[in-house]
């Protein structure tokens, strides 16, 4: 059983991770905390179950959905931060709750309050490698993180937008005198972070086969729990924050309690925090 | 080649530049003299654009820059070499490169500026994969112009170059200041707190104090100026005479 549950917290972590990224990136770059990630998932999902219910046509939806994630994320970014830049990032950090609530509110307007399926049903295969089972789902979630988290590795450290963003990250006005636009590295960022979280949205649709307005709050606050668990602002803290926080909610729902599953959550943020404070990778300053 | 002309600039509420005039000539070397919070950086940065003024004009070659985005100065041939180097730490030393060329597109030329600044700079070539934050001050500031001159300037705004650098790696420094001068032509405005090594260097200068410029000309005749060597070259200077 130990194995199975660390399977399933994998697959979850993985999701956990995709969002966490985009936390991070988000913090890394701009310094400040997006708290409506969670709201770019929900969005993401919503597009694509919409889109799906029309057409019929799933990769039409998939990118429907991401196409949405983004179009949310850079007008976020636009109208909640742009405008706050250079103050308090408190400031900032008010906005992004603002805009989170204002975010779930017209989802709910919106789509109306109803939870949705997901409108294709996928037969699912099973599969069994050394006593653990496999659904063909999980493997599509742990599949389709790896593939992302390594195109995101090369983004960051194999191109030229990529090292802008660092140089950002760095000393945002040195980067000026480069002659990197830097408004268009922020949007950038924006734009990569709510990409992958409409994925990880639209893959947790499928999983649970479940879409509402509130579906992005819970995935949100755990991502942004192991976006800090791994050292915010790093990206391979974000991978193993993720994991960790997946395995560890499910190890703990399994051997302990289920009905404090999400408690284990943060309850391994806590621990992780008071042995580390700047996370399992994060640097120390 | 660049004009500015009486331009005010604000941080805040504090007026920083009441009215600052001044001109270079192709291929001059100009150094901007004052003390601290005179506004000799902020003169640079509001060249580069990174800092607005709120009225005046800044022309390059004839063209209006005074509102222009940062980039597009870089492209019409501005380099900024800010104070205190401002490398990026966590970058080696040719992604650091790599970024002052970042407004151009011709690739295998970037390539071959790359191995001229390694030459011009040879302890580059040798920490080239290193990070660019754990070289020594010197070696960050010979990074910071190699880095500044990546996007092939024919103008190079050089803050302080020398700050914070035992003398014998400043006078390096300038001897490599002079070569790119005479050797590139590349014009080279240069703001300094030590009058003397500026001036040494300088064709011209100008003398900024809060905000003003209160005195202009050769740098010969501003040597002999004694007001000048009462104000910057020590408190205590007397000719023998006085």
């Amino acid at each position: 059983m130990f194995w199975q549950q660390a399977l399933n917290g994998v697959v979850i972590g993985c999701v956990y991770t995709l969002v966490a990224l985009g936390y991070t990136m988000v913090y890394g770059i701009l310094g400040i905390i997006n708290f409506a990630q969670g709201e770019i998932y929900m969005y993401g999902a919503y597009g694509a179950v919409i889109t799906l219910g029309l057409t019929g046509n799933l990769t039409l939806s998939v990118l429907v959905g991401i196409s949405l994630s983004c179009v949310v994320g850079v007008l976020l970014e636009r109208v909640a931060f742009k405008p706050l830049r250079g103050l308090n990032p408190l400031i900032s950090l008010i906005s992004a709750i603002g805009a989170s609530i204002f975010l779930s509110s017209s989802a709910r307007f919106i789509f109306g309050p109803d939870e949705r399926p997901f409108p294709i049903h996928f037969a699912s295969h099973m599969y069994n490698f050394l006593g653990v089972d496999i659904s063909d789902m999980q493997l599509i979630i742990i599949g389709a993180s790896l593939l992302l988290i390594t195109l995101l590795y090369v983004i960051v450290n194999h191109t030229k937008n990529g090292r802008a963003m660092k140089a950002v990250a760095m000393d945002a006005e040195a980067a000026m005198l480069m002659g990197i636009d830097v408004d268009k590295t922020y949007m950038f960022t924006f734009l990569i972070g709510s990409a992958l979280s409409g994925v990880a949205g639209i893959l947790m649709a499928i999983y649970y086969n479940t879409t509402y307005p509130t579906m992005g709050t819970l995935p949100g606050l755990k991502a942004f729990s192991a976006a800090v668990l791994g050292g915010v602002g790093s990206i391979p803290g974000a991978v193993v924050g993720g994991l960790t926080l997946g395995v560890a909610e499910n190890l703990g729902a399994a051997y302990i309690s289920s009905g404090f599953k999400d408690a284990f959550a943060f309850l391994a943020l806590v621990l992780v925090l008071v042995i580390r404070p700047s996370g399992i990778m994060g640097s120390k300053r | 080649m660049l004009v500015v002309s009486n331009l005010h600039t604000y941080y805040g509420r504090i007026h920083a530049l009441k009215g600052i005039s001044l001109h270079m000539k192709p291929m001059e070397v100009v150094a901007l003299i004052g003390g601290n919070g005179a506004g000799k950086s902020t003169v640079l940065k509001s060249i580069s654009g990174i800092v607005r003024s709120a009225s005046g004009s800044i022309t390059l070659n004839g063209d209006d820059i005074t509102h222009v985005s940062p980039e597009k100065i870089v492209m019409s041939g501005v380099s900024h070499v800010p104070e205190g180097r401002r490398i990026f730490p966590r970058l080696t030393v040719e992604d650091n490169l790599l970024l002052g060329a970042f407004t151009r597109k011709d690739y295998s030329e970037i390539k071959k500026d790359m191995a001229r600044m390694q030459e011009l700079f040879p302890v580059l070539a040798k920490r080239r994969k290193q990070y660019a934050g754990n070289l020594s001050g010197g070696e960050q500031q010979m990074l910071a112009i190699a880095r500044g001159l990546m996007s092939r300037p024919m103008l190079l705004l050089l803050d302080e170059p020398t700050m914070g650098l035992a003398p014998v790696v400043a006078k390096d420094i300038y001897r490599q200041i002079r070569y790119l001068n005479k050797e590139r032509g590349l014009g080279i405005l240069i703001v300094e707190q030590n009058a003397r090594v500026a001036l040494g260097l300088a064709d011209r200068g100008y003398i900024i104090e809060t905000g003003r410029i209160v005195l202009e000309g050769n740098a010969s005749e501003l040597r002999q100026s004694n007001e000048i060597k009462r104000a910057y070259l020590g408190k205590d200077y007397r000719e023998v005479w006085e």
